[in-house]
């Protein structure tokens, strides 16, 4: 039991770094995340089926880059909202992810099919999913160091600057919220392939999942200047959410109590890191002072 | 020409009751090296004038930068070629971002792909920033958040001329600054203004400023040019001679200073 909330913590360290780049770096309220994710999972099935599982992450990732460029796409050249750029991309979507399964709402994965995580071995699984949330993480700060990734991070941190610069920020949102939403795809198909198990409504709530997440990893990584940092404190918010959800599982029984612990632990983690920086505000000022 | 302004109008509200002509057939030539300082009240179309450079609003007559009409060129295009520097200093850098990676991305319009000339490129903006006596050169890892009004204006100035612009354009660059950090961001603007020769049209209030730097002032009212003074005869006017003619258009935050 321990060892799966692990696991999940690292396949849902994906959806929490995909939803870092839009909320945090690209600073886009984009709800394009519970698309993308359920649509990576529809991918995912579909050609897992085939015997194609690691074929199928790829093709999940393009799918959810697809759905983020939508919304990108709303916004910037349309002048849409964010959120509702977001809201017609998801509603779109619905629809598309059922499409890719010929609306069969649910699928199993067959017993034979191949699927990147072994099914007897939990050990290997915890691997593999270690393995997917480092390739992905480096992959991110990687990319952040180059000029494109660099752009990304001004775009969203001013994007005023950008524009002074003689740089077209549309260019950079469509880009960031493509990456944003093929890694939350990706966590998805991996959800999907651990579970062996498809369900047209897997997205729903992800968003509140991956928001906890961040706001988790937010108390443990201060200097958010440092993606790398940020993207290990992710990782660990993660984890921390499946042993949250775990617990819960194990007292009440009840799933569906997590929407309101999710919504509860929010609350709770924004008043505590609120609670931090006054303190430290206190602090310097009593230093300034002394 | 650098820059050639002909018959430029710019309205706002066409068409409703708040209908404004801002800028009204204005004519402006910007020689190579000029320094224009343009004075005027609050509404007389100076910062309107700087939008309508860089493409922000939409204007009719024709801007052509060194030759080349750019009035068809969307705003990230403009500012490709056009170097600025706006009165907040929170504006012109990225906050969490560190100082050099605000500098890398200046760079980047430059086109400077190879690692050894990003490295050249840092090292020469070091010893740049640090001649300057600011400190900049200690904060490059830091976010830029973390550095003061004025060291932040310095960095913009810097990553604004930083490629090769053909025109600057400072938007009361110095306003939101103490008047000591002023004087000196004043000071740096002239020396780079001069050093890369790139033309430039500076909007301020500060009447010092105006007569003490640059070597044409002009003054603007009801979105036209109603003073144009360069060279020997701008440099013997005085702070009575233009208030004399113009404290009527000037703003109040420019007599205020007397």
């Amino acid at each position: 039991m321990v060892l799966n909330a692990i696991t999940l913590g690292f396949i849902f360290a994906l959806l929490g770094f995909g939803i870092f780049l839009s909320f945090k770096v690209l600073n886009f309220t984009d709800l394009t995340a519970e698309a993308s994710f359920t649509c990576g999972a529809a991918i995912s099935v579909v050609f897992a089926s085939m015997g194609l599982p690691f074929l199928s992450l790829l093709l999940a990732a393009i799918g959810g880059a697809l759905a983020g460029t939508i919304t990108a796409l709303l916004h910037t050249k349309l002048h849409i909202e964010k959120v509702l750029s977001g809201i017609l991309t998801l509603t779109g979507f619905y629809t598309i992810n059922l499409l890719i399964t010929n609306f069969r709402p649910n699928l199993n994965l067959s017993r034979d099919a191949r699927a990147v995580f072994p099914r007897d071995n939990p050990y290997v699984s915890l691997v593999i999913a270690i393995g997917f949330a480092l390739l992905v993480a480096a992959a991110l700060v990687l990319f952040f160091r180059t000029k494109v990734g660099l752009t990304v991070r001004a775009t969203g941190d001013n994007e005023n600057m950008v524009q002074s610069l003689g740089m077209d920020t549309d260019r950079y949102k469509i880009i960031g919220l493509a990456l944003s939403n093929a890694v939350i795809a990706i966590s998805g198909a991996l959800f999907m392939q651990y579970e062996r198990y498809y369900d047209a409504s897997f997205g729903t709530g992800m968003m509140v999942v991956g928001v906890v997440t961040i706001i988790i990893g937010e108390v443990f990584s201060s200097r958010r200047h440092y993606t790398a940092i940020m993207l290990l404190g992710i990782t660990l918010g993660s984890i921390i959410y499946r042993f949250l959800y775990m617990g819960v599982l194990y007292w009440t029984n009840q799933p569906q109590y997590m929407k309101l612990i999710s919504a509860l632990s929010i609350i709770l983690f924004i008043l505590l890191s609120r609670l931090r920086k006054m303190k430290k505000k206190e602090a310097a000022h009593a230093l300034r002072h002394s | 020409m650098p820059l050639d302004i002909h018959n430029l109008n710019v309205d706002f509200n066409v068409g409703s009751i708040n209908e404004k002509h801002v800028i009204r057939g204005l004519n402006l030539t910007l020689d190579a090296h000029d320094f224009v300082c343009v004075l005027g009240s609050n509404g007389a179309g100076k910062s309107t004038l700087l939008n309508a450079i860089l493409g922000q609003v939409p204007y009719s007559g024709s801007i052509a930068l060194n030759g080349v009409a750019i009035d068809k060129w969307p705003q990230h295009k403009r500012t490709r070629h056009i170097g600025i520097v706006y009165q907040d200093p929170l504006k012109g850098t990225a906050p969490n971002l560190t100082v050099e990676e605000n500098l890398l991305l200046s760079m980047r319009t430059k086109g400077i792909a190879r690692r050894a000339d990003t490295k050249a490129f840092l090292l020469k903006a070091k010893e740049e920033l640090a001649k300057l006596g600011l400190g900049i050169e200690n904060s490059f890892k830091l976010p830029c958040n973390n550095l003061s009004g004025g060291m932040r204006q310095v960095v913009t100035l810097y990553m604004a001329t930083s490629f090769d612009a053909e025109l600057l354009l400072l938007d009361e660059h110095t306003a939101a600054l103490d008047p000591s950090t002023a004087e000196k961001v004043m000071q740096i603007t002239q020396d780079i203004v001069t050093s890369k020769g790139v033309p430039a049209l500076m909007v301020t209030h500060n009447l010092d400023f105006a007569l003490a730097y640059g070597n044409r002032l002009i003054v603007l009212n009801q979105g036209n040019v109603v003073f144009d003074v360069r060279g020997k005869e701008k440099e013997a006017l005085t702070r009575e001679q233009l208030l004399s003619s113009y404290a009527s258009v000037l703003s109040d935050r420019a007599l205020l200073q007397n």
